[in-house]
């Protein structure tokens, strides 16, 4: 079979321009190395923001951000939540009064843009106001100006691009890495793909490849024969196990980087770093002086930042484009789609580079336009107005509750997740009343919910069951649901009890890395239960070789 | 004076320390809360380290062995730290005094209503509700499934709950295939019956034991529950019967005996993950033994006072908001790691009511960042967890000279360095001979 296009990457432009290419009836395949949003998008502050950063110099991007974000809203309705911000001033800033000022009048003209992405206009706190919305926050601030943007959850953003790309006729496959690729002279034919859990290796051919890889794309660039050069930027996230403000707050760290805290879903998030790094993608660890940098940061806003309870850190590597002479923070966020054709003389190849969640459809539109060019396709794309899977109705969560006989919460949180197709998923109960109980009691997750990303997402791992579900990612990180989410995948895999044991000790170094290098005060309790579940009651290191 | 011993904690550290000191001396326990004994799995682990994955549980099975093995090698733990009071023999002097305070112990708690077996020789297995062992030295009667070899090629029957969580069918294939592959024993059979607690008229949540184990302190909900497994189990064929563990927690004595009347010793309770009914149990018979031993308990957290080199007085923060202070001679800390609270982090690490320096192995914590005690891989022992304070052969905290910081205090249980209750298979152990040492070196 000859696809007309592989993609490698299940990241959001990977995704996203799966999803494109197959609505405007193109043969698709991608192929994803690990899970789909495991690299530089699962580990994203999760925003669909106006772009109000370009508004001094480059005003059509954001435009072009804010028409987008409205676009987003409307094809994806059940997953995006409004993020109120305030900007707070703080006497020390240099020259407070006039610098509110400033920052009203940027704002002011921000509002222009507002209506596109269904944003209310900024207001004006005055210290009073602020301390009323957020009485955790400094007394030094003199005042704030709001602005409103969106935030999502951008595995289920990606997830549902698979989803809808698959509805529209494309091959996704996750766990399987493009290995090398089959070329004629230079040009590119197609991939040598391996799956990552059998271990089979066959051979896919294409008319055109898209290296959409994110941080891993100059490696897979490299094997094409060519080379696309990046500023791999890492950023670190700190995850709270509450909701320490209502909102976000704009913040500034000590080198006067801005830095978001906001909530997100039933967590916090502190971030981010920006920082060039060189080392290994597939091993990355955050240091002391991360954390510390971020929690100094929220510190001087927030002063009681260290009596809450850091859960966990979140890291991944933007693939920036190349500049030299920059800092990181001067960085844009520009994309660039490489026709190496053109560039090289190596047919059949793409690579996209760059951009941020925010304009994910946008980049995957004028990728899928390069490629249907390219192919002679002059089907429009719909991506814009054709809702992604979950996203053709709100459903009514109390009347679900009700029909199924479960707890409002649990369906609230899965129709979060799901939007429209909720009520086919907790379909699931009635084929097996058991489907109710939670997997995971903290976000909460229904077994129906895990069985659901099983058989219809590509869930393999409970890695990849927690990128879809959130299960794992509350407070107790794992105690209660790790074995529970294993023996769910071991039924539906069919796996014994090595594969069962594997998923289990896989999932533990998963959550681990996010923990250790954060574990102190009350995280520590935790911990400590968790460890003595999984090594001590569990007996896991002693199971026992004959 | 208010008392002779006030020890703070009342864990099973804490606990042993206040009944050793209450033979003698007028004895309190100061205690904020419950910590890590109320959420054990209600079984006590003496020795027998669990060391690398895979390895063969045929090297950990020996007690002695395994006390042996840390009295040998592991020279900050604080069995060889007591074991260093002994002049002759002293591997042989130290499983004596084991062997003694243990089954003193045991006796106690019996007159609480809890009654424990197991063996000071060796570690049983005992399966868990995940489908998976663990390696243990005593476990409560009802607990007790007796000698596992000899249900080589019988019939297992599990019993679930309605609404149960933990996919009991596959959790009990995964045993089957777990016991069969790694050799140990091969069962005929594994079956697996769910009791539909809603139709006995009963409501529950559908998922948490220890909610169902309370339902079943009441003798009434307990007797029809247990006829409705006699129900079931009459028509099965079967040699042994596994359940939750949901028989009782505060009237555990009267629950245990009519399952014991019913069904004799077939049927047992697996270990259950933390919290668990047996942890509770477990705590509540506690409680109950330093009423017994004339203990008063003072609800509150303890502050210290300024004192140079003797602890004079500690301050009580109660519930209420209100304050008292309390003298004592001697005071004995028996706080606990990171759940209780027992160690912060305050710029560095230290124990949190005197402000003790922490240790990890023989060197104090300098660096706050966890990173620099943990490996990369959770299942490997974390030397973070082994944190605690550093105390002589009397168990009095050390500074980081290795002088005594004051003289009439004392450190049990899971708040001592050179340790790892975690992966080292001693923690109760640990807190039950450290915890009674303390009370006896703290009554003079």
């Amino acid at each position: 079979m000859l696809y007309d296009v592989a993609v490698i990457g299940g990241g959001v432009n990977g995704t996203g321009i799966a999803r494109d290419c197959a609505m405007r009836g193109l043969r698709v395949v991608l192929f994803e190395k690990t899970d789909l949003s495991s690299g530089a998008t699962g580990a994203c502050t999760g925003m669909i923001h106006g772009g109000a950063r370009y508004l001094l110099n480059d005003i059509h991007t954001t435009y072009l951000s804010s028409l987008d974000s409205g676009y987003i809203q409307k094809i994806a309705p059940h997953l995006l939540f409004r993020i109120p911000f305030v900007t707070p001033v703080l006497k020390q800033d240099p020259v407070p009064e006039v610098y509110i000022e400033l920052l009203e009048t940027f704002f002011e003209a921000y509002d222009k843009f507002a209506p596109l992405k269904n944003g209310k206009p900024h207001i004006r706190l005055t210290q009073q106001d602020l301390k009323a919305l957020e009485p955790g926050i400094t007394d030094d601030a003199v005042g704030a100006v709001s602005f409103d943007e969106y935030g999502i959850d951008p595995f289920r953003l990606c997830v549902e691009n698979a989803v809808s790309a698959e509805e529209h006729g494309a091959q996704i496959h996750t766990h399987t890495e493009v290995r090398q690729f089959i070329t004629e002279g230079r040009d590119i034919k197609g991939v040598r793909v391996k799956d990552m859990l059998t271990g089979e290796v066959r051979d896919v051919h294409a008319r055109i490849v898209m290296n959409a890889a994110g941080p891993w794309l100059p490696k897979l660039a490299g094997l094409a024969g060519t080379q696309v050069k990046i500023r791999p930027g890492k950023g670190v996230h700190l995850i709270l196990d509450r909701r320490v403000s209502n909102i976000g707050i704009v913040i500034k760290a000590i080198d006067g980087r801005q830095i978001f805290m906001m909530p997100h879903d039933n967590t916090f998030i502190i971030g981010t770093t920006d920082d060039d790094y060189y080392g290994d993608l597939d091993s990355l660890w955050v240091t002391h002086d991360e954390i510390e940098y971020l929690l100094q940061a929220a510190e001087h806003y927030f002063p009681g930042i260290r009596k809450y309870r850091i859960m966990r850190v979140m890291t991944g590597i933007r693939p920036t484009l190349y500049a030299w002479g920059k800092n990181e923070d001067k960085l844009y966020r520009e994309h660039r789609i490489f026709d190496h054709e053109a560039e090289d003389g190596i047919k059949g190849f793409l690579t996209i580079a760059g951009g941020k969640l925010a304009s994910y459809r946008l980049m995957s539109e004028e990728a899928t336009d390069v490629i249907c060019k390219k192919l002679g396709c002059e089907n429009p794309c719909k991506t814009h107005t054709e809702p992604l899977p979950g996203g053709h109705f709100i459903p009514d969560v109390k009347k679900m509750a009700e029909k199924f006989n479960v707890d409002p919460y649990a369906v609230a949180r899965t129709a979060y997740r799901h939007g429209s197709k909720t009520e086919e998923l907790l379909g699931l109960i009635e084929e097996d009343p058991s489907n109710r109980d939670l997997v995971c009691e903290c976000e909460p997750v229904m077994k129906a919910e895990a069985r659901y990303a099983i058989r219809n997402e590509w869930a393999r791992t409970i890695p990849d069951l927690r990128r879809r579900t959130r299960l794992g990612t509350g407070s107790c990180q794992g105690r209660r649901c790790t074995v529970r989410a294993a023996f769910v995948l071991g039924e539906e895999l069919g796996l014994d009890s090595d594969g069962i044991k594997k998923l289990i000790e896989g999932f533990l170094k998963e959550r681990w890395k996010g923990k250790a290098p954060a574990l102190m005060d009350k995280q520590l309790a935790e911990e400590e239960l968790n460890l003595a579940t999984h090594v001590l009651s569990d007996s896991l290191n002693t199971i026992i070789e004959k | 004076m208010d008392y002779d011993v006030i020890v703070i904690g009342s864990g099973l550290a804490g606990v042993a320390a206040a009944i050793n000191a209450a033979k003698t001396k007028k004895v309190a326990v100061i205690r904020k809360g419950y910590g890590a004994t109320a959420l054990c799995s209600g079984t006590f682990d003496i020795a027998g380290r669990t060391g690398k994955r895979g390895r063969p549980f045929k090297d950990f099975v020996s007690i002695p062995q395994g006390i042996g093995h840390i009295l040998e090698n592991e020279k900050q733990h604080p069995y060889s730290i007591l074991s260093m009071a002994f002049t002759g023999d002293r591997f042989n002097e130290f499983i004596t005094m084991v062997n003694t305070i243990g089954e003193e112990f045991f006796e106690r708690l019996r007159e609480t209503g809890i009654h424990y077996k197991g063996s000071w020789e060796n570690n049983m297995l005992l399966p868990t509700q995940h489908g998976a062992f663990k390696a243990t030295s005593f476990c409560q009667s009802s607990m007790f499934p007796g000698n596992l070899a000899k249900l080589m090629g019988r019939t297992i029957l599990f019993i679930g709950f309605e609404k149960t969580p933990i996919h009991n069918r596959t959790r009990a294939e995964f045993l089957r295939d777990i016991l069969s592959k790694y050799g140990f024993l091969s069962f005929k059979d594994v079956l697996y019956i769910n009791v539909d607690i809603q139709s006995l008229g009963l409501r529950w949540n559908g998922h948490d034991f220890i909610s169902l184990a309370g339902i079943m302190d009441d003798m009434d909900n307990a007797r029809r529950i247990a006829a409705s497994i006699r129900e079931i189990v009459d028509k099965q064929d079967y040699d042994h019967i596994f359940i939750q563990p949901v028989m009782g927690i505060k009237n555990y004595e009267d629950v245990s005996k009519l399952f014991s009347d019913t069904f004799g010793d077939a049927l047992s309770e697996l270990v259950a993950d933390s919290p668990s009914a047996p942890g509770l149990r477990l705590q509540y018979a506690l409680d109950r033994m330093l009423a017994q031993h004339g203990v008063a308990v003072i609800d509150g957290e303890a502050s210290c006072s300024e004192s140079p080199d003797t602890i004079k007085t500690v301050g009580v923060s109660h519930k209420d908001g209100s304050k008292s202070t309390f003298a004592a001679n001697s005071f004995i800390l028996a706080t606990g790691k990171f759940i209780s609270n027992g160690l912060t982090k305050n710029k560095t690490w230290q124990e949190s009511i005197f402000g003790l320096p922490a240790f990890i192995g023989d060197q104090p914590v300098k660096d706050a960042f966890a990173m620099k005690y943990l490996t990369d891989d959770p299942l490997d022992e974390q030397a973070l967890f082994s944190m605690g304070v550093k105390v002589d052969n009397s168990l009095r905290p050390v500074d980081e000279d290795g002088a005594v910081v004051y003289k009439n205090l004392y450190a049990a249980g899971s708040v001592l360095s050179g340790y790892n209750y975690i992966y080292d298979k001693t923690g109760m152990g640990t807190a039950l001979l450290t915890g009674s040492k303390a009370g006896i070196f703290s009554a003079g």
